[in-house]
């Protein structure tokens, strides 16, 4: 990340000035710290009111009822793992907070998991296919109705700002299939490459 | 009638009933909450304020016109439109780098133009990818990836190939 700010910055120059838009470029420059202030204080408030209410979500037991609606498609996913093993409990947390948006509260639990999946790890300097797996869903966005985006966009002036979340719900059902297929599948061929 | 109207005033409703059935101390449980979000919202400025002006400068020069340009054949052949390829390229690197872009998406195109629709589901359907890797496998201290990589990188491209057709299928 360091090495692409520095980048970026040192091209812009470049090409500003092999274009002639650097009276455009020191425009930019001056106004960008106060274009982040000015977008942070427009999303503050639906920040604070969406992690409010989503507070009051796993206060009011709705990550324990989504737990419970999961965990078919959690055994589906690992069958190998025990039902009632610790390994299983935090990654039905974790997927449950995550589905509600609370990255916060995801990462404890989904450390926990790893940590649980690798002590039933065979060789510990490498991750088992159930870590690969538990760390490609977590590496792919499941939330339901995605809060952060909503306030972004109706800070835009967006007239409805929740109209892509039927979109956004079947893009990453199936973007997140593909990857647990490929963590599933990839296995196979390197088995095969070893013989 | 768009039902997505609906999603906003469903959610909270159904959350308030649920706490209030539950005897959740509402109001101070949504206090502690809500602090949490202003904190992250707080947080967030110091980073943005660099990476909106980097942005901000590669947008001014004419650089960042420069690079989608020269990448909009292979975007268009999977049907991207070439706005959004700043966040295809940093999402799986930088979540508050894709906040910065899609600021600058969103102010350049507008929030309900296609690539404004397309970054949007790109931003909700995808992570990033290596940042959450490197949180995770760094805390059972596993260097060794093995297909981590590839399988979540393939969910990422699915994301952004989909996102674009969908957004085709629902809106157009």
């Amino acid at each position: 990340m360091n090495v692409l700010i520095t980048v970026i910055t040192l091209a812009s120059f470049a090409f500003a000035v092999c274009l002639g838009k650097t009276s455009e470029l020191s425009a930019a420059a001056i106004s960008g710290a106060a274009e982040a202030v000015t977008l942070v204080i427009s999303l503050a408030g639906g920040l604070c009111f969406w992690s409010g209410i989503m507070r009051l979500a796993s206060k009011a037991g709705v990550c324990d009822f989504l737990v419970k609606l999961i965990s078919p498609l959690l055994r589906f996913v690992f069958p190998k793992l025990d039902k009632g093993s610790k390994a299983v409990k935090y990654i039905g947390m974790n997927v449950a907070a995550n589905l509600l948006g609370l990255g916060n509260a995801a990462t404890p639990f989904g450390i926990e998991a790893m940590r649980a999946l690798q002590a039933l790890n065979p060789h510990p300097d490498r991750p088992s296919n159930d870590m690969v797996c538990f760390a490609v869903i977590n590496s792919s966005s499941i939330q339901l109705v995605p809060t952060t985006l909503a306030v972004i966009r109706s800070a835009h002036g967006c007239g409805n700002p929740m109209d892509i979340v039927p979109v956004v719900i079947v893009t990453s059902f199936i973007s997140l299939s593909i990857g647990l297929f490929a963590a599933k599948i990839i296995p196979f061929f390197e088995r095969k490459k070893k013989k | 009638m768009n039902v997505t109207v609906y999603i906003v005033p469903v959610v909270i409703c159904t959350i308030l009933i649920c706490a209030a059935f539950k005897k959740v101390d509402i109001l101070k449980e949504f206090s502690k909450g809500a602090a949490d979000g202003l904190k992250t919202a707080v947080n967030l400025v110091p980073t943005l304020a660099l990476l909106l002006t980097a942005i901000g400068m590669f947008r001014a020069s004419g650089a960042l016109n420069a690079v989608t340009s020269m990448l909009s054949k292979g975007a268009e052949f999977i049907g991207l439109p070439s706005e959004v390829l700043p966040l295809v390229l940093l999402k799986p690197f930088s979540g508050s780098g894709s906040i910065a872009i899609i600021e600058d998406i969103f102010s350049n195109y507008g929030t309900d133009s296609f690539a404004g629709r397309v970054a949007s589901v790109i931003a909700g359907s995808t992570e990033t990818t290596f940042y959450t890797i490197a949180v995770y496998y760094g805390a059972v201290n596993i260097s060794k990836t093995r297909h981590t990589i590839p399988a979540a990188l393939s969910a990422d491209i699915a994301g952004f190939i989909l996102s674009a057709f969908f957004v085709r299928l629902f809106f157009y």
